[in-house]
């Protein structure tokens, strides 16, 4: 592999061009197994990776594909049933597979450092970040005020404003953003020669995604460490690695230059992948290309289900056009923040968060809306109200010409047989003691629907979705992100909504799960005649599915129309912010 | 997409394999199944039926009358004649210990029963109903466990009278609130989960909610609890059995056994030895049930799957 500096002009590397590439990092030949029940399961199947010296490389591969168990082999944090069956990691020609869990502990945290996905787990809860950036120095021979003032200074380069002030506070008092910046500054405060990070701006928002992105390029480039970046978002890996390494199931499929593996892939995954990926799909396209297809596949709606019973009588019923299927006006929603007594003896006059401002939307029958957001922008609790999750505290919701906030509780759990919503955790949205069979024929029962066995109907249903009809007898657990989604999507299906509000539906797929995920509740749409609520930070699957888009920010809406006219053509400020921060799918 | 492709008869199968699993029959069945492939579950059911059993079968198995004095015999070390001595009126200790056992498992076992089942339920209230019946019923818990149990005990045997009911009555009353509190925090915390919310946008009910997808996730800790509970409610029925609030000699109780045992230490100590065995047996025999029975309700512990 020959060295290619397209823009790592500051590392040590670039400033020898003629030398051949000096690894850090020499994985050869490496295998990993885990030990199951009757038998054992490949983790990893003579996996080659080098990462040179100063450089940044990125491994992208589907949930499942090894990403993981490569970084956790690596520092020897595997799962307890792993078993290395043969291979090396050399690092600065010493194998870390062979060292002592002592030798281990002195390099972790001092040559070897790691961020992690989720920041908000990722800090112990019960300690200040004083306490905890302070601790980690433990090997360093320096007083209490020189170690707090290494602290400080690592957290005004990351960016965090007043950081005397800040230091002692705990790290729930931190916003997500703010913490994966300290987590960055805790892991380069022992200048790694090694840093790995691990999905690091997976559970932020799309505008900090990109600032997390520009500060680690900015850090690694100044330290001059190199740096494993793993991650399923292929524009984040293009916009930042040097290298890319692309898994399989275990198998490095391919890996080089970065700008060669995403401009003239070789491999036939890699091409799907990125024929897959709707950041990179320029005409906008409600059937989205996936792994296995050009989404141009036909699913059934399988005869003798109660969602086939539905088809023909949804079908001779047109929908009454004068009147939108859910109208909602003027909803606000807020959340006390102070008991009443307290906000009385303290004279808070509002001691209310108002998560939704106001917020006015129409959607008929066989349409797409989607609402976009940051976190905290009211869109999740929008979805709530019309699910009767929380208490609106005003205006009104019409759900197919009646309204819902004033109804009785009895009358309307009823009209939650028409509408069904898809959560965003696929895996824990479903109760974990059941089978996958009785968690897809629920709303049936619930609703005291017609159906003729339980065992039938989940079949069809599964059938339906693309599952294997043994997935009837599994747990949640067992299953997949992308298997679980699948499952939700059987179980909003079931009962053959009229409205299914879905909560994220591709968070944490990767790009061509995204994809079938996407072209099934599509295709349902079209059959079944459902209107389809999506709340949603992916701007790039908005772009492909939504009909009409709506953004929010803060509680208000701040601008609403036809999809394609607000990617044209924003008008508001915010939703300029947003779109330019949708990171680029080409490497720069 | 290979792996999604599979043959129509394996299909059909794994669909009457979800209908068959359903009957109550055949849970049962699937558990015994189950519980005696588990080294630590096969174990236990020895250990707990053996208990069961002599406790069960005790006046035929019984060698003497549990009552009857030999005082010439008295403070016996273990013998052919005594398997297990002889206390210090001379009545034969293994005898005791066998009629004991009924005593101990009617009272263990009921009392515990009946706490788990009122603590369950009024911890699954506490944990997903309003604020107000949450404060109640902690309210009450805190009242309860205020009382120190034997004092509780002595009010209770004033208005009743001594008897075994009324030992059970005061072992429920008094373990509820450590079952419902373990429940209700767990409670708690599952509601805050999104298939709980899942299950309430789809308009489930309450009582589907409470036992169809709450229960079966907090039984399992409940059911160590429980087992581990059993020599506790043995030793306060000697307790209370000692202070004559409870089981009247000369009745014999595995309580009273070793009661009677530590007055007379510095002569024998077989009575304690035969009194503790059977309470040692029963402990693990129950634990080594529990810990495998949880594991069986628990998909994710459940290694065969």
């Amino acid at each position: 592999m020959t060295i290619q500096t397209t823009h790592s002009s500051n590392s040590p590397a670039a400033q020898q061009p003629a030398m051949p590439v000096e690894n850090i990092i020499a994985i050869k030949d490496l295998s990993v197994k885990f030990e199951v029940a009757g038998g054992f399961v490949f983790g990893l199947k003579n996996v080659n990776v080098s990462v040179p010296r100063g450089q940044i490389i990125g491994i992208v591969g589907e949930s499942g594909s090894g990403k993981s168990t490569l970084i956790y082999t690596l520092t020897q944090l595997m799962a307890e049933n792993a078993v290395i069956d043969s291979g090396s990691a050399d690092m600065d020609g010493e194998d870390l597979l062979a060292k002592t869990p002592r030798q281990m502990q002195q390099l972790l945290g001092q040559d070897i450092a790691m961020i992690f996905q989720d920041p908000m787990t990722s800090l112990n809860p019960v300690f200040s970040i004083e306490k905890q950036m302070t601790d980690i120095q433990y090997r360093l021979n320096l007083s209490y005020s020189e170690k707090k003032q290494r602290a400080i200074d690592a957290l005004t380069r990351v960016g965090i404003p007043n950081p005397e002030l800040r230091l002692p506070r705990f790290p729930h008092e931190f916003s997500g953003g703010q913490l994966q910046r300290i987590c960055i500054a805790m892991a380069l405060m022992a200048k790694p020669k090694l840093l790995i990070a691990d999905e690091p701006t997976t559970a932020l928002d799309a505008s900090l995604e990109v600032q997390i992105i520009d500060l680690l390029k900015e850090l690694q480039a100044e330290i001059g460490c190199s740096m494993i970046f793993v991650s399923h978002h292929l524009g984040v890996v293009g916009t930042l690695c040097d290298y890319t390494v692309v898994m399989y199931h275990g198998d490095v499929v391919e890996q080089g230059p970065t700008v060669d593996v995403f401009n003239n892939p070789q491999h036939a995954y890699t091409q799907r992948l990125l024929a897959c990926d709707p950041a990179r799909i320029k005409e906008p396209t409600k059937r989205l290309p996936t792994m296995s297809s050009e989404g141009t596949e036909h699913i059934a709606i399988p005869s003798g289900s109660y969602l086939a019973s539905q088809l023909t009588e949804q079908n001779t019923h047109p929908e009454n056009s004068a009147e939108h299927l859910l109208d909602i006006d003027e909803l606000r929603i807020r959340f006390p923040i102070q008991s009443k007594l307290a906000a009385l003896i303290s004279g808070n006059k509002d001691p209310y968060l108002h998560a939704v401002k106001g917020v006015s939307l129409t959607l008929d029958a066989g349409e797409t809306l989607a609402i976009v957001g940051e976190s905290g922008s009211g869109k999740t609790t929008v979805a709530q109200a019309i699910l009767g999750l929380n208490q609106p505290w005003s205006g009104k919701i019409h759900f197919q010409g009646k309204e819902l906030l004033s109804m009785e509780a009895k009358a309307r759990g009823k009209t939650r047989r028409d509408i069904a919503m898809m959560f965003q955790d696929p895996i824990s949205s479903l109760s974990p003691r059941m089978k996958i069979a009785d968690l897809i024929t629920e709303p049936l029962v619930i609703h005291g629907l017609p159906f003729d066995s339980r065992a039938q109907e989940a079949k069809r249903l599964l059938g339906m979705v693309g599952l294997p009809l043994d997935f009837a007898n599994r747990y949640p657990h067992q299953l997949s992100g992308g298997q679980a989604r699948r499952v939700g999507v059987a179980r909003a299906l079931a009962q053959s909504p009229k409205l299914i509000v879905a909560d994220e539906p591709t968070a944490g797929l990767d790009v061509s799960v995204q994809g079938e995920i996407l072209n099934l509740l599509n295709q349902l749409q079209e059959d079944l005649n459902i209107a389809i609520l999506i709340i949603t930070h992916n701007l790039n699957i908005v772009r492909h599915v939504a009909d009409r888009t709506l953004i929010m920010n803060m509680g208000d809406i701040v601008e609403q129309g036809e999809t394609q006219g607000i990617f044209a053509n924003p008008q508001h400020s915010y939703t300029k912010q947003l779109l330019a921060a949708n990171v680029h799918p080409d490497p720069v | 997409m290979s792996e999604l492709t599979q043959t129509s008869e394996q299909s059909i199968a794994a669909v009457a394999q979800v209908a068959k699993d359903n009957t109550v029959t055949h849970v049962l069945v699937d558990t015994f199944r189950r519980l005696i492939k588990k080294p630590l579950g096969l174990m236990g059911l020895i250990l707990v039926s053996t208990i069961v059993l002599s406790a069960l079968f005790a006046s035929v198995i019984a060698p003497y009358d549990p009552i009857a004095l030999d005082i010439l015999n008295r403070l016996k070390p273990p013998s052919s004649e005594h398997w297990l001595g002889t206390d210090q009126l001379g009545r034969d200790t293994f005898s005791r210990v066998l009629y004991g056992g009924q005593i101990a498992l009617q009272v263990a076992l009921s009392s515990i029963a009946l706490a788990l089942g009122f603590g369950l339920l009024l911890g699954l209230l506490a944990g997903f109903g309003p604020r107000w019946l949450d404060n109640l019923i902690l309210t009450l818990f805190d009242m309860v466990r205020s009382f120190p149990t034997i004092i509780f005990a002595l009010a209770v045997v004033t208005l009743t009278g001594p008897s075994v009911s009324t030992i059970i009555l005061v072992v429920v009353i008094t373990s509820i609130p450590i079952y419902g509190r373990v429940v209700r925090t767990q409670t708690q915390a599952l509601a805050q989960q999104e298939f709980i919310l899942a299950e309430r946008a789809m308009n489930a009910s309450m009582p589907r909610i409470l036992f169809r997808h709450m229960l079966p996730n907090v039984i399992g800790q409940l059911l160590i609890l429980a087992s581990m509970d059993i020599p506790i409610v043995i030793t306060i029925e000697a307790g209370l059995s000692f202070l004559g609030l409870g089981i009247q000699p000369p009745t014999p109780s595995w309580g009273s056994i070793i009661n009677d045992g530590y007055s007379f230490i510095r002569n024998t100590p077989w009575p304690i030895i035969a009194g503790g065995l059977p309470l040692i047996i029963t402990t693990l025999g129950f634990t080594f049930l529990g810990e495998s029975l949880r594991d069986i309700f628990d998909p994710k512990l459940r290694k065969d799957v």
